[in-house]
This record gives C-alpha cells, structure tokens and sequence, in this order.
C-alpha cells in the first residue's frame, strides 16, 4: 500500500515543498527512509518506531520504505518525524482508507509519541503558503510563529496520537485563529531619556537611526557607550508586519523563537569580541545564519571593536555594503538578508583613560596607535559617523532631567525617513546611507560656501575621499533630520564633527 | 549714544571747561571726589571756582548753559566718536597708571585697552630713507609678532610707523594713533588716506575736544598719551633736541622703557637715538627681536608667536561667540557647552567646525574643546 504526506524542507530563509512516501510490502521486516536524508533524519527511524507503538498504534512488521521527494534536495533535522509517522500509519491503514491529506505537516517525536517544537517554522509556512498550501500541522510549539502568516490554518498538535484521532475524523483538532497585526508601542529596555549626559552622542545616534549610517562610539570606560547602543533599536522606526515577519523568519530557523511568536522588537545584537567570522556573518555545514543575518532590521553591536580578530571584522565589510550574505559551503548555500545599523563601540586607548579628565593615561603613543590601527581604514571608511562620547560628571549623574523620549527621538527618526523615501522614489534606495556616488552628486552637492568650508577639512583633516563622500552624506542625513530640504553650510560643517578618529589621528 | 551717567555728564562738561588741562582737571575734581559733585558744588555756586582763569570760567558757563551737553553728545554721535575716562574699561590701562592721565579721551575706531604689549614708535618728521624703512619695517614685525603699536600720525616716522602696522592684512587692530589735534581734524592734511585707514582697522584717540585744531603746544601735551599708553617707546630718527627726545623724557619719567634703532655716526638724524644709547639712556635694539626679548614675561618670543593671528570677536557670528567666550575659562566638554550654552546641537556643532577651520579653537582627545592660544589671540572689542 502507498501513501502520500505533505511536508517542506529548508534551505536558506526559502525552502522547497517535500512530498513523504511510503510503501508497505510484503518481505522481511525492514525500515529504510531514502532521498539524501541526513544522520538527523536517519534516526528518526528508531523515533517513530517508538513514538507509534506508544500512541497506541502497531507498527507495521514488514518492508517499509519511506521516500522524501525529491530525492536530490538534503533534508535536515527532524522535521519529517511527524509526517513520516504518518504517513506509515496511512499506507498501513490504520487511519482508514487512504485518505488524502490536506495538511502539510512537520514536527519532532519523542518516544512517548509527544511532537515537540522544530526550528525554521516560519520560513517553510511561508514558502509553502505561497506554494498554495495553507492548512499546516505544526508541533504546538510551534503554533504561535505559524500564526503570523495571515491567512493560513494552523492544527496545533500535541501528540501523534491526537492528529491520529483528528484524520480519522474522531476528535477534531481546533485550528489556531491567525494572529492579527498589532501596531501596537513596543517597550525597550533602555529609553533614551534614561541616558544621562551625552547629549551629543545621543544627537549622533539619532542622526546615524535617520539615515541608516553606522556608528562608531569612542569613550572611556563607563561613558555609557554600552547602555547608548541599547537604547538605539527605541529609536529606530516601529516594524512593519512584513519586517517583522522577516525577522521572525531568520530567527526561526534558528530555534530562537519555539514557544514564542512574532518578533515584534527590532533585535540587538551583541556578539562577544571573540566570535569567529562564521559566528558573525553566518556558516557551518548547514550554512545558517550569523550574527549580521540576526541583527536584520535591527542593530548589531561591536563592543570593543579592536578587540575582535581582524579577519572578522574584514568579513563584515561586504555584507555592510550589500545589506546581505551569501554563505556558501560545501553541502549548502544560501543568502540572508543583513540590513542593519552596525554600532560599534572603542576605548580610546588600550588603558581607555586616554582624554579622560580625571584618570591619567600610561599609554604610549605608540601603544595608542597600534589600538587604533587594528580596525583597518576600509571599515572604517564605512562607519559614516564616529563620535567620542566624554566622560559623564557627577553634575550630569545627578541631574534628574535625562532629556527626550525615545519616542519623541523617534518620531523625527521616522519623518527624515519619509523625507528620504519620498526623494529616492525612483533611485531604487529608501536610505541616505545607501546612496552611490552618482546620487551624491545630485543630492548633496554643496554650494559655494559649503565647499571652501570642505576643502578646509579635506586639508587640515587629511580626509580621503571616501570620508568625503561620507561626510557629504551624514549632512543630507542632518538636514533631513532638521526638516530642511537644501543642505546648508551648518549641516555641512556639523557633519564634519563626526569624523572623531580622522581629526584624532592627525590632531592632538 | 548710550545714556550717559550724571558721573559722565559731569566729566564731559569740565573736561570741556579745563581742556587739555589734565593738572587743573584732578586739581578741581579731587576736591569733591567725583566729577558729578564737583559739577554740584559748581552750580551750587561754590566760591573756589572764583579763583579759576577767566577762560575756564567763561567754557564752564558755557557748559552750564542749558542745552549744551545735548549739542555736544550730538555732535560727538554725528562723526562716531566715542569717550572713555579713567575706571572706564575702555580706557587704556596702561596710560590710567601715568601721573595725569586724560580725563576724557576721545577716540574713533577700535582699539584694545589691555594689550599684551604695545610700544610706540616715534621720530624725526623729516627722516632720511633710512628712518622711513625702518620705522615701517620694525611696525610691520610688530603688529604681525601681535604688537599694538602707538604712533602720533605726524608726517615722516609716525606716518611710516602706522603704514607698516597696517601693511599686514590679516594683522587685526595693529595701530592706534594719539593726535595732537581733535579726533576729528585730519592734521597733517596729506595724511588724510592714512588716516581713514587707522579708524577703519585701528583707532585714533585724543584728549583735545573733537574740532580742535593742532597747535604747537599741543604736542609735547600729546606726547605723554604717546609714551603713556606704551610699554616701551621706539625712537627711530630725530634729531639731538626734538619733539621726540620730549617723548622719550616722558617715557622714562612715567618709568616705561625706551629703545632706540641707532644710525650712521655724523648723520643729523641718527644724533638722537645715538645720543640716547651713548648715555645710557636707551636700549639699542637691532631687531624686533631685541625689543620682544625685553618683555618676554608678558609677550612670548616671536618665533613661537610668529603664526599667532589676532582675531576680533565681534567678526565671528553670536554663537561663536559665546563658545569662545565660554573656552577662555579652560576647557570644555561637547556635553557642557552643550549645557551651559543651551545652543542647538545642531547649531554647536556647525559652529565648532567653523571655530576649528578658522584656527580658533582644537578639538582635545575626549571630545574635549580648548582655543588655541598658540595660534590666535582673541580680542573682546
């Protein structure tokens, strides 16, 4: 006897419609599963043996092979428990007279014929919804992630033995009603108000959240540069269902959201400074997502950005420019999406009390200089906006008033970005960071004020061109930021404060 | 004109009276302590003012008649002269520590009253080639070292003296020039471009009243401001009794320093400055250098001040302002000028770029902002 169960595999943040196959026949008792199944799949062999005969079914004493179409594609994990169960128990009748399944169906068995939650839910719900599937069994788990997509139904299932009762039209699984979009204020750990001091930092912040530019704080210890980046995703424009539903999607295929649903909160990421290149851009056999894929949407955090091994921080610097990364390995290949706002974070001296007004520093210029060097120009060149943050006096602690809201930071956030959407109609970018030279030319050209000011600062700053062009940019930011629709002498030459390190270098 | 205080209602009208008379103007004044109760005790009808010539009489009359101080401030208002008094902070402070400073000294243009070091370069009316160059070059090296050089607008070494103080375009208030007329009457004559120049970049002050007319009295009077408002005077060319030597005596009685440039022995002209080093009673001095050297606890040595450029704050725009006048305390971080001044951030920071182009100010390790006093001076005017 033959039967079908639908299912889906994964591959990247996409994935491919599988088709479970069994067939029973007569001959010594056998249990092979075939079509490039990985050693995750292959032992689901002994699961589901167990898991049928514990929800109360026979398992099948004859030849038993199980085909996951197609049969060149890798299936990984252990996805296809659930179907492949199933799909024994169909082909062995014991669900009744073949019925045909309108249900795709993943999940993990234990023994006890339980279905446990998988990673990667979302991705495969939503590549098989937009296949023309849209009835889906998932572990209960699982439910919540699956549930985001308008318009599908969700059978939660909690055991074997209960999605046995629902096809053979005994008990009915209830479906999960689908979640509706909620634009509801999204609660941050660290507000912006909370920050004390800081002011010009928190201007640089808002004004990097604006235009989509990175961010390199420079301070001394406890300047707060770490509580600054956390408060950033609060500033950042509220998700979209759509971006949330991609973020939810590459969070999922990492397990990170079994239980839970929709990521509604922009994530933040911060990565420890001994991750290796694979941890942060994404790798390892299954190729899955890094650090960078994560943080999409949202900010990826570099404390101690000197700190991190240099052929790390090169990785970085291609996905920066593209705002996604291709992982290629051996077995698997796939792309992620990365569109982030990279934060990074320095002392200004390997003691850190470098311009610090109260501790002496014993670095030597030398010492300082290597520090320094270890980011190397090309990164950056790509961090449009550098800024060292002081050191935060008692008077600053102490006073209560902590300045603006992330909300009201944002709501300006949010109308420079109108302001920039509405000028790249057309351009094929949504972002000031995002503009190529050709576009600079158009929109930032400055007048002849603004430039004698700016071969000031190309000569006594030592500036290359592409910090040029970077400064160019962060002024069309800050005049967007201001409301404004011509960029002026002032923003150009506010701009010009957030070159830090470039005016460090040669200054002093 | 701003309103004046019955103090200076009081000083401009017997300084009106007594002239250039500063003796008789102390010898009245300090009887009664101010000048407003000494113009009271006079209205009063007070009989010690009885024993006073008869022109002071007559000029005190007339300054008591009604209307007169709103004639006289219009007319001061109508060609832009200003005043300035002892305890007044325009008034130089240099020349309010002579024995008989001007009681009022008027004064057309701008000029700093505390400079670092200012010396007045004085000399012959009638110099060889020799004086001409010298006096123009040694005032060119002084204004641009950051000098305040004080000369008397005469013909000859004053005249070269003010044109090489403003021969540096970039050198910012470089001369002032005390006259022994009026600041209002152009003497001599064919000095008349000379003299737009001093008021548009620099100053001319004088304690004659506005429209007096020089006489030849009026210089030796004049040349005790000249010395009076220098830390040093400079004698260029003169002959072996001038004028100049009168400045110089002046100069030494006030216990300023006086420096002479010397001259080929035999020469008429070079008979005063070399006279003076001969008996001791001046430094001889073959460069700027020799000069800066003498004062180098006010002033630093030239060659680390040779860059130094003087900056009025009233050509840079409000907020640049208030950052420089907030950085002369010290330093200060991004965050409390930010505080203190409660300026935009936007603004602050385009006025910090600007103020760091111009040369004004650095930018410290930790966001930290300090002028740059090795580059710039800052003058308040």
């Amino acid at each position: 006897m033959l039967s079908r169960v639908k299912s889906h595999g994964l591959s990247g943040i996409g994935g491919f419609g599988v088709l479970v196959e069994t067939d029973i026949a007569n001959g010594l008792p056998a249990f092979e599963i075939v079509g490039l199944p990985d050693a995750a799949v292959k032992e689901s062999r002994e699961r589901v043996r167990a898991a049928i005969r514990n929800a109360g079914y026979v398992f099948p004493a004859a030849r038993i092979t199980v085909n996951l179409a197609p049969a060149d594609m890798r299936k990984e994990g252990a996805v296809y428990d659930l179907p492949v169960a199933l799909s024994i128990l169909c082909a062995s009748g014991q669900l009744g007279a073949v019925p045909e399944l309108e249900f795709a169906a993943f999940g993990e068995l234990g023994l006890d014929g339980g279905v446990r939650a998988i990673s990667g839910v979302l991705p495969m719900v939503i590549d098989a919804f937009s296949g023309g599937q849209s009835v889906f069994a998932v572990p209960e788990g699982n439910a919540e992630e699956a549930a985001c997509v308008e318009g599908v139904t969700v059978l939660p299932v909690r055991t074997l033995g209960e999605l046995c009762a629902h096809v053979r039209g005994e008990t009915k699984i209830l479906p999960r009603p689908t979640e509706r979009w909620r634009d509801g204020e999204v609660r941050y750990g660290t507000d912006f108000s909370e920050i004390k001091g800081q002011q010009g930092a928190k201007r640089a912040a808002e004004i990097a959240v604006a235009g989509g530019h990175n961010l390199l704080l420079i301070g001394t210890p406890g300047s707060g540069k770490t509580m600054l980046a956390r408060a950033i995703p609060s500033v950042l424009p509220k998700l979209t269902y759509e971006e949330s539903l991609e973020i939810t999607k590459i969070h999922s295929i990492t397990g990170a959201t079994k239980g839970a649903g929709m990521v509604r909160e922009r994530p933040f990421r911060a990565p420890h400074h001994g991750a290796s290149s694979a941890a942060l851009v994404g790798g390892g056999s299954r190729a899955m997502p890094g650090e960078i894929s994560l943080a999409h949407y949202g900010v990826l955090f570099l404390d101690e950005l000197p700190e991190f091994k240099r052929d790390v921080l090169e990785a970085l610097r291609q996905p920066l420019e593209d705002g996604f990364i291709t992982v290629s390995r051996a077995a698997a290949s796939a792309t992620y999406p990365a569109e982030f706002v990279l934060v990074a974070a320095m002392n200004p001296c390997p003691c850190g009390n470098y311009g610090s007004r109260v501790h002496e520093c014993r670095c030597t210029r030398s010492q300082i200089e290597r520090y320094r060097g270890r980011i190397s120009g090309p990164l950056l060149d790509r961090i449009d906006i550098q800024v060292e943050m002081p050191e935060v006096g008692f008077a600053e602690l102490s006073d209560k008033s902590g300045g603006e809201t992330s909300g009201e930071v944002r709501a300006r956030v949010e109308r420079a970005r109108q302001r920039q959407r509405e000028r790249f109609r057309g351009d094929g970018i949504l972002l000031n960071a995002q503009m190529n030279a050709r576009l600079i030319k158009k929109y930032c050209a400055p007048d002849k004020e603004s430039e004698a000011l700016l071969a000031n600062a190309f000569r006594q700053l030592k500036l290359s061109a592409r910090a040029y062009q970077r400064i160019l940019k962060v002024a069309r930011t800050i005049a967007d930021v201001e409301g404004s629709e011509r960029v002026g002498l002032s923003h150009y030459a506010e701009a010009v404060q957030y070159r830090s390190l470039d005016a460090a270098g040669n200054g002093a | 004109m701003r309103s004046l205080t019955p103090d200076e209602q009081a000083r401009l009208k017997l300084h009106y009276a007594v002239e250039y008379n500063a003796k008789l103007f102390y010898k009245i004044t300090d009887a009664y302590t101010t000048p407003a109760k000494t113009w009271e005790a006079y209205t009063g009808g007070d009989a010690r003012f009885a024993s006073l010539g008869e022109r002071v009489k007559t000029r005190l009359r007339e300054a008591a008649s009604s209307g007169f101080l709103e004639r006289f401030t219009e007319r001061l208002d109508q060609k832009n002269i200003s005043f300035t008094y002892p305890g007044d902070g325009r008034y130089p402070r240099l020349l309010a520590e002579i024995p008989d400073p001007p009681g009022v000294l008027y004064y057309i243009g701008k000029f700093d009253p505390d400079p670092q070091l200012s010396i007045a370069v004085v000399g012959s009316r009638r110099p060889t080639r020799y004086g001409l160059e010298t006096a123009r070059r040694f005032a060119r090296e002084f204004a641009q070292a950051g000098v305040l050089v004080v000369s008397g607008m005469a013909e000859g070494v004053d005249a070269a003296a003010a044109r090489g103080a403003l021969s540096d375009e970039l050198c910012v208030c470089p001369t002032v020039a005390v006259l022994g007329c009026g600041v209002d009457v152009i003497y001599p004559a064919s000095n008349e471009t000379l003299y737009r120049q001093i008021v548009e970049r620099g100053a001319v002050v004088s304690e004659f009243l506005p429209g007096a007319h020089a006489e030849r009295y009026h210089f030796p009077i004049r040349n005790r401001v000249m010395s009076g408002m220098a830390h040093g005077t400079l004698v260029v060319e003169a002959a072996a009794r001038s004028g100049t030597s009168i400045t110089a005596g002046y100069a030494q009685d006030q216990g300023r320093d006086v420096f002479a440039v010397p001259g080929r022995i035999g020469d008429k002209m070079s008979e005063g400055p070399n006279g003076m080093i001969a008996r001791g009673e001046a430094k001889a001095v073959l460069s700027t250098e020799d000069v800066l050297c003498e004062y180098a606890f006010l002033h630093a040595p030239a060659e680390t001040q040779s860059e130094a450029q003087t900056i009025l704050l009233s050509s840079l725009s409000e907020p640049q302002r208030r950052v420089c006048r907030l950085l002369k305390q010290g330093e200060f971080s991004f965050d409390e000028l930010a505080e203190t001044l409660g300026l935009p951030l936007g603004v602050l920071n385009s006025c910090l770029t600007e103020l760091q182009f111009l040369g004004i100010m650095k930018q410290l390790p930790g966001r930290l902002y300090a002028l740059d006093a090795c580059r710039v001076r800052l003058k308040d005017i």
